[in-house]
């Protein structure tokens, strides 16, 4: 996906006026676009019209940007980002359900209702925070050693006992039990700083 | 060595690192064997909550790379079906479904899964439709899906989508149906708006026909909605599709609840009570589906499902004249007619074709052909007065009616107070401090309210916050606000007799500081309808929540309007404009502008139309989502159906800059452009 989207943000960002916030928003959308992209594609969306989504939410949000800038240059930017990304994301999805419709769609319009499918909303905050889980992995995982990951993720993500993991790693139990917990609190602290600067 | 518990401390340092490598060791060694230290470190690092979390988000799931190879991220229906699909040799298949090779997946719902399958006996591509599996191993779900089906496959109409049958595979019921290319009304209505006179009484007629044909087989389709009926490409041709098929996912999945799904905005009265339905049901459904032809919405609308419910039960539409004046009187008549409360009352099927095809006569040799008679007749009794008054005598009476009121009831303020504001109600009374008038709870007597900007040498500024109904504004040459409810809001009660006329809820003040009146409103549930007469030189702010458009013509004064849901058009408007529409078109038309006037347009899935005069300084004209610039310093239209994102720079006085991503591959024509204008980007997004 990343092929067509570096020469739009190139040209969006020329509607950004204040420098500082041409990082910011290149960090927001490396964080927001594969969660725009996750919920279109589980909203049923084939790759090509999902990044078509992706960038329809992303102009419109740059769009935005020169004109918030003007009126509010004192406000966080990365708050206003967030919010203003996560509203474009439920119109151009609310969009989408408003534009399915083939021979009878009764079924498809039940879609929404389905105890499978919980609201676009629901389905954007939990992909949102997936990411930022993984972005936070991402910084983990490249700051501890190899063993000490593993051991978190074999025990939390794949669910093994500690005791197994233990023995898969050729360590003591302690061990597993002291890696997966610092990785843990390294992992809660970054996602929290994250939720914090897009709040 | 072994010791008691680690102490608070010694586990935080020790969580953070802290510690010697020799008391790092220790530590280690005492957690190999003591797990209440062990769990004490785990919550000391995060909470089970933050855990869990962690392991959810972290664990198997679409990521990035792998999510369009996986089938992980489909709704749990459809991985259900394509996992009872048997095995093919077919390589573009992706499973075998009785006879049929399964070639994608169109969508999914909570009851079932459209797959689109080659038919390889007839070679021809079908929609197969399957019923969720996990509803199918409910006996009564199956059986009702079943006969429903069988029974609908008999209808055999051209207005019908056919069903080619009905099958079970793996004991999950299936049927067959064609292919039909084309959109659902309902994305046409989306796209279009409302239609012209002879495209509703079209489709309407072709609609009635497939329903005229089902009723004679003791078929009743149950959900007759703009987004059931499929409008076939490239032909005039309206087909209804899924008979019956709403009851059985009814019995499957709701009524037991108690609760509804999918919209109940086309419900019928009796269907939205809960009571058993008949053939009339699909009659007033075709009565709405005529409305929304006509008003481009439903004819029921409100924010929650109870609020919409309650309007099909109590309330009667605003008839589609009074908003949109070219369509006859009798259109209203014959949707009155379907729209009957009781279904005893409603015309069957087969009068409604006729109706139809005559009526449709008519409007082609109004000479030749005459309405119907029981359409020229007027509607049958409205529930309520005031609006039985709005249908029978039209607008002009309308007003003539609010002057009435103006007139006959006492006036508390004298006009000539600063700030005064005049309550045409006796019973409206009026904050001498704040100027706010207090709405009486007796509305009837409520029509007009009048202010007076505080400060007439000053301009004002009208702030106006509604959550639904159009406002239109016009400048005036007075320093008065009048503002005119054009539809007093009405309500049955429940037995049907009484009648209480509601006022809207809104607070009306003027300021004396800033110079400015204020209008706020909240009305969810009613429409609001306005019309305001401001001071030409008034500033005007308008803001509109909900469905209403806006329309505000003649001000001297800058404007600044926001419509989340409908249009937003501006009219000679020379002190400069700021709009933004969601959902909605944005239409611009000044002839003259000050030099100073400041102009700034966006609209996200709504096309812009401009029309400005030569010295015009356009700052930013922004249409992203599914809209487009149709006209832009006379460019020609582009089609609205594709998708243009544009950005407006200006470069130096009267030379712009367009930065132009065509997202639909249409060309983008630019003629007769008055300023330098150069297309930085015309890319077709799609390979």
């Amino acid at each position: 996906m990343t092929d067509d989207l570096p020469e739009t943000r190139a040209s969006l960002l020329l509607t950004i006026r204040d420098p500082k916030n041409h990082e910011a928003w290149e960090e927001f959308v490396s964080l927001y676009q594969p969660v725009i992209y996750r919920v279109a594609v589980s909203r049923g969306l084939q790759h090509d019209d999902a990044m078509d989504l992706v960038q329809t939410v992303l102009i419109s949000v740059a769009n935005a940007i020169g004109n918030w800038e003007k009126s509010n240059p004192d406000a966080k930017f990365r708050h206003w980002l967030r919010r203003v990304s996560r509203n474009a994301t439920l119109n151009a999805i609310a969009r989408l359900h408003r534009r399915e419709g083939c021979a009878g769609s009764q079924l498809e319009n039940l879609l929404e209702q389905s105890p499978d499918n919980p609201n676009d909303e629901s389905v954007l905050d939990t992909e949102y925070q997936r990411q930022l889980y993984l972005r936070a992995s991402e910084i983990v995982r490249t700051d501890v050693d190899p063993a000490t990951w593993k051991a978190f993720e074999l025990t939390t993500v794949d669910g093994m006992s500690s005791a197994d993991a233990a023995r898969e790693l050729g360590k003591s139990v302690g061990t597993v039990y002291a890696a997966r917990s610092r990785v843990m609190k390294r992992l809660s602290a970054i996602v929290s700083e994250l939720e914090e600067s897009y709040r | 060595m072994k010791q008691t518990h680690l102490t608070p401390d010694q586990l935080t340092d020790f969580l953070n690192g802290n510690l010697a490598d020799r008391d790092e060791q220790v530590l280690t060694q005492h957690l190999d064997e003591c797990s209440t230290c062990a769990e004490s470190l785990q919550r000391l690092a995060a909470d089970d909550v933050h855990w869990q979390q962690a392991g959810k988000m972290l664990g198997p799931s679409p990521t990035l790379n792998e999510i369009h190879q996986t089938t992980a991220s489909l709704p749990l229906s459809t991985r259900q079906v394509l996992e009872l699909l048997g095995p093919t040799d077919d390589p573009k298949s992706m499973g075998r479904l009785g006879s049929f090779e399964v070639i994608g997946v169109i969508g999914s719902g909570a009851m079932g899964v459209v797959l689109k399958a080659e038919d390889p006996t007839l070679d021809r591509i079908v929609a197969v439709k399957v019923m969720n599996p996990s509803l199918a191993s409910s006996g009564v779900a199956r059986v009702r899906f079943e006969r429903e089906a069988k029974a609908a496959a008999a209808i055999q109409h051209s207005n019908v989508v056919a069903i080619h049958s009905v099958s079970e595979f793996r004991d999950v019921p299936y049927l067959v149906m064609p292919l039909v290319k084309g959109e659902s009304l309902q994305r046409r209505i989306d796209r279009n708006g409302p239609s012209s006179l002879t495209e509703l009484l079209r489709i309407g007629y072709q609609i009635a026909a497939a329903l005229a044909a089902a009723h004679r087989q003791g078929v009743i389709h149950r959900d007759i909605k703009p987004s059931n009926i499929l409008v076939a490409e490239g032909v005039e041709k309206a087909m209804l599709a899924d008979f019956g098929l709403a009851r059985a996912i009814d019995d499957a999945t709701m009524t037991r609840s108690g609760t509804i799904t999918g919209t109940p905005e086309y419900m019928s009265p009796e269907q939205a009570r809960g009571e058993v339905i008949g053939f009339s049901s699909d009659l007033f459904g075709l009565g709405s589906v005529l409305y929304a032809l006509a008003a481009g919405h439903a004819p029921f609308r409100a924010q929650t499902t109870y609020g919409v419910i309650r309007r099909i039960i109590d309330t009667k539409p605003i008839p589609v004249r009074q908003l949109n004046p070219e369509f006859p009187e009798w259109l209203d008549v014959l949707i009155d007619k379907l729209h009957a409360k009781d279904p005893e009352e409603r015309p069957s099927a087969d009068q409604t074709v006729r109706w139809l095809e005559d009526a449709l006569a008519h409007v082609n040799q109004p000479q030749h052909k005459p309405l119907p008679v029981e359409l020229m007749k007027p509607p049958s009794q409205p529930s309520f007065p005031v609006p039985r008054l709005l249908l029978a005598v039209g607008s002009f009476v309308v007003i003539a009616f609010f002057s009435f009121f103006v007139f006959a009831m006492p006036v508390i303020w004298n006009d000539n107070e600063v700030g005064g504001v005049r309550s045409t109600a006796e019973t409206d009374s009026v904050d001498k401090e704040t100027f706010t008038t207090s709405i009486s709870k007796d509305p009837a007597v409520f029509r007009e309210i009048r202010g007076t900007f505080p400060n007439p040498d000053q301009v004002g500024k009208l702030i106006v916050d509604i959550n639904r109904g159009f406002v239109e504004v016009t400048g005036h040459n007075s320093s008065e606000v009048v503002i005119e409810v054009l539809n007093p809001m009405s309500k049955l009660t429940k037995k049907g007799e009484a009648k209480t006329l509601f006022a809207p809820n809104y607070d009306f003040d003027v300021s004396a500081e800033d110079n400015s009146v204020k209008l706020d409103t909240y009305n969810y549930d009613y429409n609001l309808n306005l019309r305001i007469k401001v001071p030409r030189q008034s500033n005007l702010e308008i803001d509109n929540y909900y469905y209403g458009y806006l329309k505000i013509e003649n001000i001297e004064g800058q404007v600044d309007a926001e419509s989340q849901h409908d249009d937003i058009s501006l009219l000679g408007i020379s002190g400069g404009a700021t709009a933004y529409s969601r959902n909605g078109s944005l239409e611009v038309s000044f002839d003259k502008l000050s030099p100073d006037a400041k102009l700034d347009f966006e609209s996200y899935n709504g096309y812009i139309k401009l029309t400005l005069p030569k010295n015009a300084k356009l700052s930013t004209a922004i249409s992203s989502g599914t809209g487009s610039i149709v006209s832009a310093f006379d460019l020609e239209p582009i089609d609205k159906r594709d998708s243009v994102f544009a950005t407006v720079e200006k470069l130096k006085e009267s030379e712009y800059q367009f930065g132009l991503i065509n997202g639909g591959g249409t060309p983008i024509r630019i003629e007769n452009a008055k300023s330098t204008t150069r297309i930085l980007k015309n890319k077709s997004l799609r390979k």
